[in-house]
């Protein structure tokens, strides 16, 4: 049986400000950096252009963006991660 | 007073006859004259078309030149990717890609898209900055480290402090430097933009943002111009080690509770402002929305150092109206803005015959009780004042949205809300009258009446 892959999904704005479009910059090199660390992470990018939207989303809690889902569950609002971060977060989750 | 004096008293944090307004236009400008936001950064005639436009249509008392962070990265080797319809971002940092600090130069007037910049500055500054106080936006230290190191940056801060203050040193002579250079230009407020020191907490921000910016301050201060900290994100616990670096204002966008700043900021004698919402209410609200929002703000914000601007640029989307709404109520005007904007043909409303009415009649104007915090205050003012009088006395809350009560609004004669009207005469605009006082008038109207 193959090893479990993890789910990251990473939700943000079509018109953000110029502050969340750095962060949102940021955040998705910190997710193509993780893919970098691991091999068994799937990355899916969710540009929306309605906050409403959020709720139809699988996992979102806390609707502050740029956010981050892994495997259902919401690890970010608003905030930048490091790979360490994003990476100890998926360890910690206890899906390793 | 003209409006360039409104924005420099409220950043001395002195009381205005009015809250200063200074929309944040950045590429949302480019919208206002139908190109894309890559063809307006990259053009001086552009951006002073943009601009010049944003001013004739939002009428406001303070305007950035220019809003893009990217501006020293972008000269100082970072590449950048463009956008049709939003600023442009940084897609590569030198720093990561192997050159060292020393391989970098401080950028010139001369490098990357400065002529451009500077160009629009100046004519905007000449053309406009007799009456508009003109904002020069500059890329805060921490930012512009991100831009140029990455996200190894945050891994510095634990691993190598020291290799982190130097970069942070050579970012601050980028500031200074720029700051200069839009000084020359003629701008009256520098604002240091550094959003992503939202991501660091009050200990990181201490040691590592604070000896920095409070040097471009000073320096800003030297040069007798006005300093102004922006920030974006959910900065709530950094906005006290923000005012011990000494800017005149902090800017925030709407993560952060207004009441909260305006209690920092007033305990160290600082101006600040923002907190309009960028993407609810600017972009996807309406424009009675947006009044609204900005009424709220200038409700806390008072009139006391506080300055309505949006959370950060406006997004190049915003429809043009809501942001007139905002002007239109800053100016007094919401009235008139409603009549121009609302489809008002074939809707009636008749004003009772105050005169021979049996009650004294109090028509209270307003957004909507329920959402508006002035106007909710303004609807229980007039419930307690009336409280007992209900034989002789009625009141009727007209929201503005529906359109009947913007005619009602009109055929009263108002011009702003919230308005307390009795027996249809203009009593109460924007300020709260104080219960027993309002009693008084009411009783007085009664006997008046003979009830």
């Amino acid at each position: 049986m193959g090893a479990r892959r993890h789910k990251i999904v990473m939700v943000d704005l079509l018109h953000p400000c110029t502050a969340c479009l750095i962060t949102d910059n940021l955040l998705r090199e910190s997710l193509e950096k993780v893919k970098q660390l691991r091999d068994d992470v799937d990355v899916e990018y969710i540009v929306i252009e309605h906050p409403k939207k959020l709720a139809e989303i699988e996992g979102v809690e806390v609707e502050k963006l740029p956010l981050l889902i892994v495997d259902g569950e919401q690890i970010s609002a608003g905030s930048f991660l490091t790979p360490k971060q994003i990476n100890a977060i998926i360890c910690q989750m206890g899906i390793e | 007073m003209n409006g360039k004096h409104l924005v420099l008293e409220a950043l001395r944090n002195n009381a205005t006859p009015r809250t200063p307004w200074v929309p944040f236009v950045g590429c949302h400008a480019a919208s206002l004259i139908g190109v894309d936001a890559e063809q307006y950064f990259k053009s001086a005639e552009n951006i002073f078309k943009g601009v010049s436009k944003a001013i004739e249509l939002y009428r406001p008392d303070g305007i950035p030149a220019l809003f893009d962070l990217q501006v020293e990265a972008e000269a100082m080797g970072c590449s950048l990717q463009w956008a049709k319809d939003n600023p442009p971002s940084v897609s590569s940092h030198p720093l990561e890609q192997g050159l060292k600090l020393s391989d970098l130069k401080i950028p010139s007037q001369n490098d990357g898209r400065f002529p451009i910049v500077l160009e629009a500055t100046k004519q905007i500054c000449d053309t406009f900055g007799r009456d508009i106080a003109i904002y020069g936006l500059i890329t805060g230290p921490f930012t512009l480290a991100l831009h140029l190191r990455g996200t190894d940056i945050f891994y510095d801060m634990i691993d190598d402090p020291d290799s982190m203050h130097e970069l942070m040193k050579f970012c601050t002579t980028v500031a200074l430097n720029t700051a200069d250079m839009y000084i020359d230009a003629g701008c009256d407020v520098i604002a240091v933009v550094d959003p992503m020191t939202s991501q660091i907490s009050p200990e990181n921000f201490a040691d590592f943002v604070s000896p920095y910016a409070s040097e471009i301050f000073n320096h800003i201060r030297s040069k007798d111009k006005f300093g102004s900290f922006f920030v974006c994100g959910n900065a709530k616990r950094n906005i006290e080690e923000m005012c011990k670096c000494k800017p005149d204002n902090i800017s925030i966008d709407e993560n952060i509770p207004l009441e909260y700043v305006k209690e920092i900021c007033s305990k160290y004698g600082i101006s600040f402002g923002g907190n309009i919402k960028l993407t609810l209410t600017m972009l996807f609200g309406t424009p009675a929305d947006n009044i609204n929002d900005a009424q709220n703000c200038c409700s806390i914000g008072g009139n006391k150092g506080y300055i309505l601007s949006p959370g950060c640029d406006i997004p190049f989307a915003v429809p043009s109206e809501n942001i007139k709404a905002i002007s239109s109520f800053i100016h007094g005007e919401v009235a008139e803005f409603m009549q121009s904007t609302s489809a008002l043909e074939g809707v009636e409303y008749n004003l009772p015959d105050y005169k021979n009415e049996k009650k004294v009649i109090i028509d209270v104007i307003t957004l909507d009780s329920e959402s508006c915090a002035p106007c909710q205050y303004m609807m229980n003012a007039v419930k307690a004042a009336c409280e007992g009088l209900e034989d002789k006395v009625e009141y009727i809350e007209h929201k503005i949205k529906q359109k009947e009560s913007v005619v009602c609004m009109l055929k009263l004669g108002a011009s702003n809300v919230p308005t307390i009207c009795i027996d249809g005469e203009i009593r109460h605009v924007s300020i709260i009258p104080d219960v027993p006082a309002l009693r008084s008038e009411i009783e007085e109207q009664i006997k008046k009446k003979g009830l």
